[in-house]
């Protein structure tokens, strides 16, 4: 009875605290188009459109919707771009896309200040899979709002159904994550962070469609149905001078299937004028081979595990890009990305799209307003 | 023994550390600014997140939540 | 064990927040839209003031300006004032928002780019607005924006303050 009349007691205080001081969320809209097209023949176009309604001071609620219209030869083809088809039907050349892609999401949002709670699901439908997702996130600022501790969770319960008739050996694919992050505020013009996450997947992990072709035989890909990995990161954002600005940050990762990586990004921001920021952003990953994998044409039909998606193999990528700010009248905002991406060389990339590399481009173009 | 428990997550919820209030609330003026955020464009993190995530091994290190999709 | 907790909480949240019945800061600022003229807050001995501590880059110190010239215009002719001190790096960024929400320049406004009334009551938060009687005491604390319930709740207060 102590410890209950306690409890209550600190929930109450807790509570109090809670309601401290009134938030500054507001209604706000955006519209936006983002683009994707690379190599491998595949475009994407994705228009993309957001809502969020303040119900109180503290409470909020939001939906956001993207869809993406796909391009792509794996798609029409039923299989890779390169290989002969052997294992579907024709493709359906008649239509605009080959797929589309709708992924709402709906959240709701408390923040009084202090304390800032989401939660909310995702939903995303496309010809052959189906995503569902439920996530909560939740961040505590403490220190007059000079840290800020984050822990937010998500778990998905996702869905294959291959265009072709294939029965497979499962089709669920489910993945849990929890992010840790914390975030301090060491000066006036520098702030940085950590963030820890966890990520679990079960399920069918593989692609249905890629297989691995070898003189003697045609497996379809298989990959352990369980994956567990690991990554840190580090960020700081610094002020070089009234209009400058540098952020880097750098994430480590590593799985149980002997993948690791490393990603390294940075980006100077320049304020053209009070009302236009530019700048200059680079990437640079690189990872490792999951265990299982062999060199192209090195697989023995008694091998356990199959892979041909690049993936799963090494290799690096890089990424060089331009940002645009643009603060107009009120609250409102223009922005808009293009980034340029390439991977090394790569002997799986070869096989299965036929390039020694995938080379993409990919933009982002927003308007945001209150309303 | 829940008093072990409870102070901690009392000072975890309501603690100050005189060490770690660097910035007081009027010295934001930078750290408002859009230069001054770790992703300056949402939409564009929105989107790479999930280009990365199809087009690369890895995944983590970010705060956000980011949906699956059955992309190749 | 229950009054550990509420000293605790006590402790934590009153340490610096708040002058509720502490004399008000005497202070020379200059016009912000005349720098090189000086402001006093002894021109307001006998005044009703709300001094609003803002900056141009604060969200919500943008979006409570419309509310008060509208408080400021229905307590016109009477003792009660508002006072808007500015901690913008730039002052013409303040001057350039004040333009738009309040033309008439029926706001007082004064630039503090030093930060010297925020440093002084140690301000936790943006916007900060103090409601001083004609004696010179605070005699109320607002952290955050004023919106339309808080504004209702002033007003009385303000009503009350000026029949002293």
């Amino acid at each position: 009875m102590q410890i209950k009349n306690l409890f209550m007691f600190f929930v109450s205080l807790v509570l109090l605290e809670l309601t401290s001081i009134a938030s500054d969320v507001k209604d706000t809209m955006s519209f936006g188009a983002d683009t994707y097209s690379d190599n491998a023949n595949v475009q994407v176009y994705s228009p993309t459109f957001s809502i969020f309604k303040k119900l109180s001071n503290q409470w909020m609620v939001g939906l956001k919707m993207r869809i993406d219209a796909i391009t792509a030869a794996s798609i029409s083809n039923g299989s890779n771009g390169n290989h002969v088809d052997a294992v579907t039907g024709a493709s359906s050349n008649s239509k605009l896309f080959d797929d589309t892609r709708y992924a709402p999401t709906l959240l709701a949002t408390y923040d009084d200040g202090d304390n800032l709670l989401s939660f909310g699901a995702y939903y995303s439908k496309e010809v052959d899979y189906d995503g569902k997702s439920l996530f909560v996130n939740y961040v505590r600022q403490l220190n007059e709002q000079n840290t800020a501790l984050g822990i937010g969770v998500s778990q998905s319960f996702d869905k294959w159904s291959p265009i072709f008739k294939r029965n497979l050996p499962r089709d669920n694919r489910n993945e849990g994550k929890i992010d840790l992050s914390i975030n301090q505020l060491i000066s006036p013009i520098l702030s940085v962070q950590a963030v820890y996450s966890h990520m679990t997947s079960q399920g069918f992990l593989s692609s249905p469609y890629h297989f691995v072709l070898q003189d003697k035989f045609a497996k379809f890909e298989n990959y352990p149905d369980t994956r567990t990995g690991d990554a840190v990161a580090l960020k700081g954002v610094s002020l070089l001078s009234t209009r400058n600005s540098i952020n880097l940050s750098y994430r480590y990762y590593k799985d149980d299937w002997g993948i690791s990586s490393h990603t390294i990004n940075g980006e100077i921001l320049h304020d053209v004028s009070r009302n236009f920021t530019t700048g200059l952003r680079l990437r640079y990953y690189t990872q490792t081979k999951a265990d299982f994998v062999k060199q192209v044409g090195a697989y023995a039909v008694t091998d356990k595990y199959f892979a041909v998606d690049y993936r799963t193999s090494a290799f690096d990528s890089y990424t060089i890009g331009i940002p645009f700010i643009y603060n107009m009248r009120g609250s409102s905002k223009l922005t808009a990305s293009v980034d340029y991406y390439q991977t090394s060389n790569n002997a799986h990339i070869k096989d299965w799209y036929g390039v020694s590399s995938i080379q993409a481009v990919f933009t982002t173009l927003t308007y945001s307003f209150d309303y | 023994m829940y008093k072990l428990i409870l102070i901690p997550i009392l000072f975890f919820l309501t603690a100050c550390s005189d060490r770690l209030v660097r910035v007081m609330p009027y010295e934001k003026e930078y750290l408002a600014q859009d230069k001054m955020k770790l992703s300056p464009v949402d939409a564009r993190a929105e989107q790479e997140g999930h280009i990365f995530l199809i087009r690369e091994a890895s995944a983590g290190g970010e705060s956000a939540f980011q949906g699956g999709c059955g992309c190749r | 064990m229950k009054k550990i907790l509420i000293l605790l909480f006590l402790y934590v949240n009153v340490f610096a927040a708040g002058q509720v019945g502490d004399k008000a800061m005497n202070f020379q600022l200059p016009n912000l839209y005349h720098l090189d003229k000086k402001m006093s807050f002894n021109d307001y001995k006998g005044k009703v003031v709300l001094l609003n501590v803002w900056a141009s880059w604060c969200g919500g110190c943008k979006e409570e300006m419309p509310l008060f010239v509208k408080l400021q215009n229905e307590f016109k002719g009477s003792s009660f004032s508002i006072l808007l001190s500015n901690i913008d790096t730039n002052s013409q960024n303040a001057v350039s928002f004040l333009k738009g929400v309040d033309s008439h320049r029926t706001l007082h406004a004064v630039y503090d780019g030093d930060k010297i009334l925020p440093r002084a009551y140690r301000c936790i938060g943006m916007p900060s607005s103090y409601l001083i009687d004609k004696n010179g005491r605070i005699v109320d604390v607002f952290v955050g924006s004023i919106n339309e319930n808080t504004l209702f709740k002033l007003k009385a207060k303000i009503k009350a303050l000026l029949r002293k």
